[in-house]
């Protein structure tokens, strides 16, 4: 089920639909409704989607107004509606201040780019570098872009297939790696392994160029020896 | 390097601060040996740090808590600013400086019997580093609240570019002649610096400008992470022009949730380390340096930059049927085994 991917404790979760046949603009409360029941969380739940909100001030009053012991979850109309009722920097700052709030549980927000106008692209963008969890669904497949607070960035593809009543995904396998053949044992006419007792003895032979000890040289000079003053070897470029 | 040197008049050097064997300029260090290596030694005084953030802003925060951490050590000043990082959250995870870096006691390699010559031969570290001035710092230990009480830090987490720059002029002016200040801003230019197509894009310059002209007339080193990568989504113009007001431009181009993640000529890094700009401050030439191929990993005690190198081919080619070497005929061609 896809709900046990993206109804976790990570607060912001961004459904970016680019599926082009789903009702995910009309219908996107109800599919929340639907993960949010799959697993078992469908209680505080503070739906914007249907609010009548001339601003975003409306729906952060609507959300201030809310006051419940416990943590709530929050739909969010979609950002095609958001930006026809306000400007891109009030929309990010209550998302964010929606965000850092303690009362809040999990925040889902649906961005449709293809709903966008053109001069608002970087929207949809913005609002993923803020997400923790970014959904984005394609005609076929969706991939799950999760990020954990201590730093850890997973992306995972999943094939989707949506019946009556839930929606199951299926992990796409990742590039597969071949796996190392074992290595076959080559046949040979002569015998390469050696067994212990050959081991041993052949460890025991002292090879000639073998370091054995610290070696150093002992000179004792004699009387009579002669040392050079001059460098021998100065007209030597070495 | 000839061991001659320039004779100059000993001034006092500032604490922290050393001057750069290249050109002899001021220099600080960012706190990251091998950063500090890929940009001279360190960063001059006086200039602005560029670090282009990655996708999921995980690597670039790791640099700027080495650049903070550095300065708390030297005993600077700090000033830190951000929209999106709550600075007591971040000072508070500020990596513990280690003493010594213990990876250069020598690890014995297993005796060699016969060529016992190569035991002495040093082991081979692409990881970029070499002399330092800062300080080594552990990530995975953390500062204690006592280190940090001692040094001056001013932070600075909610308003505009205006305020902002407001708040740092008065700053500036507190910081001694023999002191640096460090300037570390994160996430500058993220979703909630945002107010205006137009007028964001000219705001972020126009800060930039006047940071740049602050950094100038003061000691002080300025450390930025900008997201590039957004920026570029407002207009594709504006990531040049930024570039164009930093001294220094560091690309962090991280492999986390892309393809690029499970190639296996990657798989020891953790992204790929872009040099953008480095300028030259004071001098004709910039640092140079030995190579551009640079790529990042974050170990478990600390974060490296070394030189990108493909893995050994351990594993069979995909493809065998390409392998085979033309060679030359001599036990007839095709065939992959050789004849005696």
């Amino acid at each position: 089920m896809l709900s046990n991917f993206i109804v976790t404790n990570q607060k912001l979760v961004v459904i970016s639909d680019d599926s082009q046949n789903l009702p995910f603009e009309r219908f996107f409360d109800r599919y929340v409704k639907m993960w949010l029941r799959e697993q078992g969380k469908l209680d505080n739940l503070l739906d914007l989607c249907n609010i009548k909100a001339l601003s975003i001030k409306d729906l952060s009053n609507t959300v201030e107004t809310r006051k419940s012991p416990e943590p709530f979850t929050v739909i969010l109309p979609s950002l095609t509606k958001l930006l026809q009722i306000d400007d891109p920097r009030n929309i990010i700052q209550f998302i964010n201040s929606l965000k850092k709030s303690s009362s809040v549980r999990q925040v889902f927000l649906l961005s449709t780019t293809t709903l966008i106008p053109h001069e608002l692209s970087f929207m949809p963008t913005f609002l993923e570098h803020m997400a923790q969890i970014v959904v984005s669904v394609t005609k076929d497949d969706l991939s799950i872009l999760s990020r954990q607070s201590g730093g850890s960035v997973t992306r995972k593809s999943y094939t989707y297939k949506i019946d009556g009543k839930e929606m199951l995904v299926k992990q796409l396998k990742a590039l597969v790696i071949k796996k190392e053949e074992e290595v076959k044992p080559v046949e040979h006419p002569f015998k390469i392994k050696l067994e212990e007792e050959e081991m041993l003895a052949r460890n025991a032979v002292k090879l000639p160029y073998e370091k054995t000890s610290e070696a150093d040289i002992i000179y004792t000079p004699d009387a009579d020896d002669d040392f050079d003053e001059e460098d021998p070897d100065e007209d030597l470029y070495i | 390097m000839s061991s001659f040197r320039k004779r100059t008049q000993e001034t006092k050097a500032i604490p922290g601060t050393r001057s750069s064997l290249y050109n002899g300029q001021t220099i600080a260090s960012t706190g990251n040996p091998s950063l500090d290596h890929i940009l001279g030694g360190g960063v001059q005084i006086g200039s602005l740090l560029l670090i282009e953030e990655d996708p999921h802003v995980v690597y670039s925060k790791v640099l700027a808590k080495y650049f903070l951490a550095e300065g708390v050590v030297s005993k600077q000043s700090l000033f830190f600013g951000s929209l999106d990082d709550e600075p007591e959250d971040l000072l508070k995870k500020l990596p513990k400086p280690v003493e010594e870096d213990s990876n250069t006691s020598s690890e014995t390699s297993p005796d060699m019997r016969i060529a016992w010559r190569y035991n002495d031969l040093p082991q081979v570290n692409s990881e970029q580093g070499g002399q330092k001035i800062g300080h080594h710092f552990n990530i995975l230990e953390q500062m204690s609240s006592e280190d940090l009480k001692e040094s001056d830090i001013s932070t600075w987490s909610k308003g505009s570019f205006s305020e902002l720059i407001k708040k740092l002029a008065q700053k500036v002016k507190t910081v001694k002649e023999d002191s640096v200040l460090r300037i570390c801003l994160t996430s500058l230019g993220s979703p909630l610096w945002y107010s205006e197509n137009l007028e964001f894009s000219k705001d972020i310059l126009k800060f930039l400008t006047i940071l740049r002209a602050i950094l100038r007339t003061y000691n002080t080193i300025a450390f930025v992470t900008i997201p590039m990568g957004l920026l570029e989504k407002i207009d594709e113009k504006l990531v040049p022009r930024i570039r164009n007001l930093a001294d220094y431009s560091i690309q962090l181009d991280s492999f986390a949730g892309t393809d690029r993640e499970t190639v296996p000529a990657f798989k020891e890094y953790n992204g790929i380390l872009n040099i953008r700009k480095l300028s030259a401050l004071n001098t004709l030439t910039a640092f140079n340096p030995e190579t551009t191929d640079l790529a990042f990993k974050l170990r478990r005690k600390k974060f490296v930059i070394e030189k990108f190198h493909l893995p050994p081919e351990l594993q069979d080619a995909e493809n065998p049927q390409d392998d085979i070497v033309p060679s030359l005929s001599c036990g007839g061609s095709g065939k992959k085994s050789l004849d005696f």
